[in-house]
This record gives structure tokens, C-alpha cells and sequence, in this order.
């Protein structure tokens, strides 16, 4: 019964109603889906848009972030070029047989505010890093100074300290030092120096590697000079140090 | 997903600024002790990471590089396996720093009085004013008690 139908209505020409329906809804289903593309599409160009703005934006404040980072990182420099300047004006060989406190206090100032200006702590120069070093040496030295005059004589222990010293030393290496011991009750101050500048030098190093007993030693060696001192403490006693935070006053 | 992303990109970059703003940051480091070298004496060996004196009868002097950045060592440390009742294991800690012709030098000595089975510290202070760093250590020789070791060395800096 189908099959004659359908032959029929080809014969006639005519579309049937059903078929007719059909092909409205893929229409409105094809509208609708390009719709949604459509909107998809839209949806995306205003984000990408929006994503480009706010990128543009984020890029333009980290320019000018930069720009200030540069020129608070060319204004370091200057200052560091700045510092050297200043604090080479005293000898940077210290002369050994005055202890260093006033050449120290001379320099404590200009060092501070070097080191001192950047409350941002901006990273130290070399320069700075060197002189910040110097100080602290020169500082230890006077600290040394200070509690070895402060001591008073222990003479048992001073006078087998001294003997210890002058018999460590006394080995034909050490020939080319004059030597002079000071001890008290927990440090010695040795004073060492020499003329013969070949023998010279290689015989205070090695005195200065050696020391008599093993104890907390702080020494300075001025080959211009061809003098040096040490600090030695004896056993289980320590040498004073440079408290850093004292560096930046 | 996007503002997620964004939002994890900044927190890095804050951390990053002041990481680098901050130039008084505590640093450590620690190396291990195949990091020293024989001086004299002793017979140099090695246990994992770690320095021992293979020797019996004799001790081992080694030095070993400090390793430090720009700013002061505030403190710093030796660990060692002390297994010899009747040496101590010591270490030396040396700084040196010259300028023009002149050399300030220091030297800050440890000593382990007490040995055993366990890992000790040899602890040293800060070394302000230090340029180039180094200790030297004596390594116990070999006794009944076991092998002595030096393990590893540590710097804290800023």
C-alpha cells in the first residue's frame, strides 16, 4: 500500500505537509545554530579585546615601573662612584705602630652615609663592600687594643706565654723578624718586623700561620712598612669582635 | 581560569620584588665535606659526601674552602663524626682581608673534646670584615672506636 502512494505523489509533483515541516525546522535549527556561533564569536573578539586592554595596560605600568627601578638603580651608581671619593682620602695602609681608632672614626662618618642611604637596601657596591671591610678591620684593631691595654698582668701566665712565643719562633725561618711580645692576663700583643724585604715578607706570613699556641688570633701585616702585629688570646679566651650593626653608625 | 593564572603571575612577582628589594636576606649554604683538601698527614678518603682518614696511626690536616656572598658571614659551622677518644677533631676558622699593602688577618679555633657514635657541631661566630674564608681541620686518624668524618660545612650570611 506504502510504495503506490509515494509513486503517486511523484507522479503529481506536489511536496507532502510532513516534508514541508521538515525542512523548516533544519532551517530554524540552521539559523540558530549560526546565531550561537555568531555570539560565540562576538563573545570571544570583546574578551580577546578586553585581554589586549587590560595587557596593554599592565605592560604600560610596568614600564614606568622600570623606568623608576632604572633611574633609582643610576642613582645608586652615582652614589657609589661617589663613595670611594670620599673615604680614600686617609692612608689605606695603616700605620702599625699607632693603632687605628682615629683613622677608623675618620672614615666611620663618610662609609655610614654611603652605606647608610639606601633605606630601599639597595645592594652595596663593591666599593662600599671594601670599605665597609676595611672599617670593621680597623675597628677589631682598636677593639683589641682597647682590652689588651685594659688587662693587667697575670705573671705566671704572661711570662710562659712570652716564652712560648719567643721559642716557636725561633727556628732560623724566623730569622729575618724582630719580635716583641706584650702578654697580660688573656692576650699578647706581638709586634714583628723585618728589613730584609726578599726573606722579609715570607718569614712574617709564615709567623703569622704558626702562632705558638692554638687561640683566637687577629693580626695585621704592612709589607710597605715591613711591620705587622697580633692579638693572641690565650686558651679558651676570645679575642673581641666588631659587632656589624656598629658599622652602619 | 585566566584571572587565576594572573593572579598566581603577580603573587610570584611580589615575592620576586621583595626577594630582590631585600638585601639584608638571611642566605645559608652548605657543602659537602668533599669540598676540603689534604694538607698533610693522614691518608685522604672519602665516605659518600663526606672526608675521612683512612689512617691509623697518623692525622689529617685538610682545608676547605668557605664559600660567602658579598655580604658578612654571620655564622658558621663544621660537622663532623668525632670517633677517636683521644684526638680531638679541630677546625680553624680564617678569614683574611687586604688592602694595598696590608693584610688583617684572623683565626678563630674549635676543638671536640668528646667523641661517639654521633654527628657534632663545631659552631663559629660572625666573621665581619672577612674577605676570603677558609678553615683548616684536623681530621682524627682511625681508632677501635670507628672512623672520624668530616661531613659537611655550612655559612649564613647578609
Amino acid at each position: 500500500m506504502t510504495p503506490s502512494k509515494t509513486m503517486d505523489t511523484r507522479r503529481s509533483g506536489s511536496i507532502p505537509a510532513e516534508t514541508t515541516l521538515d525542512i523548516e525546522r533544519k532551517v530554524r535549527r540552521r539559523h540558530a545554530v549560526t546565531a550561537i556561533l555568531g555570539i560565540t564569536l562576538a563573545g570571544g573578539l570583546v574578551a580577546s579585546l578586553y585581554q589586549t586592554r587590560r595587557a596593554a595596560g599592565q605592560i604600560e605600568r610596568a614600564t614606568g615601573e622600570l623606568a623608576s627601578l632604572r633611574s633609582g638603580l643610576s642613582r645608586v651608581e652615582q652614589e657609589s662612584r661617589r663613595a670611594p671619593l670620599i673615604v680614600q682620602v686617609p692612608s689605606r695602609a695603616p700605620d702599625v705602630s699607632v693603632e687605628p681608632t682615629a683613622r677608623a672614626n675618620a672614615v666611620a662618618a663618610p662609609v655610614a652615609d654611603s652605606a647608610a642611604a639606601p633605606e630601599t637596601h639597595a645592594p652595596l657596591s663593591n666599593e662600599q663592600i671594601h670599605e665597609r671591610r676595611r672599617l670593621a678591620n680597623e675597628r677589631r684593631t682598636e677593639l683589641c687594643s682597647d682590652a689588651h691595654a685594659s688587662e693587667t698582668r697575670d705573671n705566671q701566665w704572661a711570662t710562659q706565654a712570652e716564652q712560648s712565643i719567643m721559642t716557636a719562633h725561633a727556628g732560623p725561618e724566623f730569622q729575618p723578624l724582630r719580635v716583641t711580645t706584650d702578654c697580660r692576663s688573656t692576650i699578647c700583643r706581638i709586634e714583628f718586623s723585618y728589613t730584609d724585604p726578599v726573606t722579609g715578607p715570607e718569614a712574617a706570613r709564615k709567623f703569622l700561620a704558626t702562632p705558638a699556641w692554638k687561640g683566637s688570633q687577629f693580626y695585621y701585616l704592612d709589607q710597605e712598612h715591613q711591620k705587622g702585629f697580633s692579638y693572641l688570646a690565650r686558651e679558651s679566651a676570645q679575642l673581641p669582635t666588631v659587632d656589624r650593626a656598629t658599622l652602619s653608625d | 581560569m585566566i584571572k587565576r593564572h594572573i593572579s598566581v603571575i603577580g603573587a610570584l612577582a611580589i615575592a620576586a620584588l621583595f626577594s630582590v628589594n631585600d638585601a639584608k636576606a638571611v642566605d645559608g649554604k652548605t657543602y659537602s665535606g668533599l669540598q676540603c683538601s689534604r694538607l698533610s698527614g693522614g691518608s685522604f678518603s672519602t665516605y659518600f659526601g663526606t672526608v675521612t682518614n683512612a689512617s691509623s696511626t697518623s692525622d689529617m690536616n685538610v682545608i676547605c674552602p668557605f664559600v660567602h656572598d658579598q655580604g658578612d658571614i654571620n655564622s658558621a659551622s663544621v660537622q663532623v663524626f668525632n670517633r677517636n677518644p683521644s684526638v680531638a677533631f679541630s677546625c680553624t676558622l680564617h678569614y683574611e682581608y687586604a688592602s694595598g699593602s696590608g693584610i688583617f688577618g684572623s683565626d678563630e679555633p674549635k676543638s671536640l673534646s668528646t667523641f661517639g657514635s654521633n654527628v657534632q657541631t663545631m659552631s663559629f661566630g660572625a666573621q665581619t670584615g672577612a674577605d676570603y674564608v677558609w678553615a683548616e681541620c684536623t681530621v682524627p686518624r682511625t681508632s677501635a672506636s670507628g672512623v672520624s668524618h668530616l661531613v659537611r660545612w655550612a655559612v649564613v650570611d647578609s
